[in-house]
């Protein structure tokens, strides 16, 4: 004769072999909180992700901004700041308050090989280009500080008239974030100075 | 006929057939600190991002002072000697931390220069920035300090 086996739910006696339609409501209620929850706290950690990947990214971006403009500065023979205008660098004059929204730094004393730093008005980006036609480059969109990105100081922080050997460059830049990935819009500042070495 | 019984061992009486309301009560606390656990870890990575980004921001505020430094004149070959490299050339200065706006609002922090004589011969001095920020999460508050540091010989 084949055994037989007779499954005992949890000590259960004869009368209740399953689980009541109670215990089994309660269970359910249970597991859907504890589901509920886990779920929420995923859903609030990729909110939490999204908002950091967007603020990090914008940080990272700077600190690029600001890692490339110090070496260039550190490094370059001679800079001025101007206004940038119809795809055209203009100067400030010697004798004007040297502060305005486009920079030119000569690598070398060869003026026909520059790196240009600038805001294009027309659709409001922080730009950067190069002596080699093609090079231009958008660093940052939404530049809310079109006419005082570049600042020519004294070591004291006073705003100079004329560019002197130990001229400080301040920098700073001021844009916004739109509205991404449901993370709301947002504004970033970045302030340096730089000099030559 | 042989009876395999397949009742789990080690349960209590026959009144005790369920779960009781304690061991319910204990799951239940269970998996809220598990839940809750989730939440602060997620929590604490936004504030430490939050954080490491302002310590950035107050790392190149810093920097800016020590390039004030830098313009600073300090040339003793010549007569008069002229020096600029002085502390007192360089206040405490209140400036903007922050890269955002938003959330808790405008970091402020506070530029320290220590400018001290390492040497005589040759002249060098070292400058120091601190830069004494204060980061604010919830009720939670604490004062920060990035350094940056220099020697610096005459012109």
């Amino acid at each position: 004769m084949k055994p037989s086996i007779r499954f005992h739910a949890w000590s259960r006696r004869s009368g209740e072999l399953a689980f009541t339609l109670t215990e089994l409501m309660v269970s359910a209620a249970i597991l859907i909180f504890v589901v509920g929850g886990i779920v929420t706290a995923n859903l609030f950690g990729m909110r939490m992700f999204q908002v950091e990947q967007t603020k990090l990214s914008v940080s990272d971006q700077a600190r690029k901004i600001v890692g490339v403009l110090m070496d260039e500065i550190h490094s370059c023979e001679t800079f001025q700041v101007g206004a940038f205008t119809n795809g055209n660098f203009t100067g400030l004059s010697p004798g004007t308050p040297q502060l305005g929204p486009a920079l030119i730094i000569y690598p070398t004393t060869n003026a026909t090989n520059f790196v240009m730093y600038f805001v294009d008005t027309s659709d409001q980006t922080f730009r950067r280009a190069t002596s080699m036609p093609g090079s231009t480059r958008t660093l940052a969109h939404s530049v809310t500080n079109a006419t005082d990105l570049f600042r020519a100081q004294d070591y004291l922080g006073n705003l100079l008239t004329n560019m002197q050997d130990n001229t400080v460059l301040h920098f700073k830049l001021e844009f916004f974030q739109t509205a991404r990935f449901g993370v709301p819009p947002d504004y970033y500042k970045l302030e340096t100075s730089t000099t030559r070495h | 006929m042989n009876l395999i019984s397949l009742s789990p061992p080690g349960r209590g009486s026959r009144s005790q057939v369920g779960m009781t309301l304690a061991e319910v009560v204990v799951a239940l606390a269970v998996a809220v600190m598990m839940v809750a656990g989730l939440l602060g870890g997620y929590t604490y990575s936004t504030v430490s991002g939050e954080k490491a980004r302002l310590s950035l921001a107050a790392n190149t505020r810093a920097l800016e002072r020590l390039e004030d430094t830098h313009a600073a004149i300090w040339n003793v070959s010549g007569w008069p000697v002229v020096d600029q490299l002085v502390a007192t050339n360089f206040p405490p200065k209140l400036v903007v931390i922050h890269l955002a706006a938003q959330g808790p609002g405008i970091t402020y922090g506070t530029n320290y220069t220590t400018i001290s004589q390492v040497s005589l011969s040759p002249q060098l001095r070292r400058v120091r920035v601190d830069c004494v920020w204060g980061f604010q999460s919830g009720k939670f508050s604490s004062l920060s300090t990035n350094t940056v540091e220099t020697l610096r010989g005459p012109d």
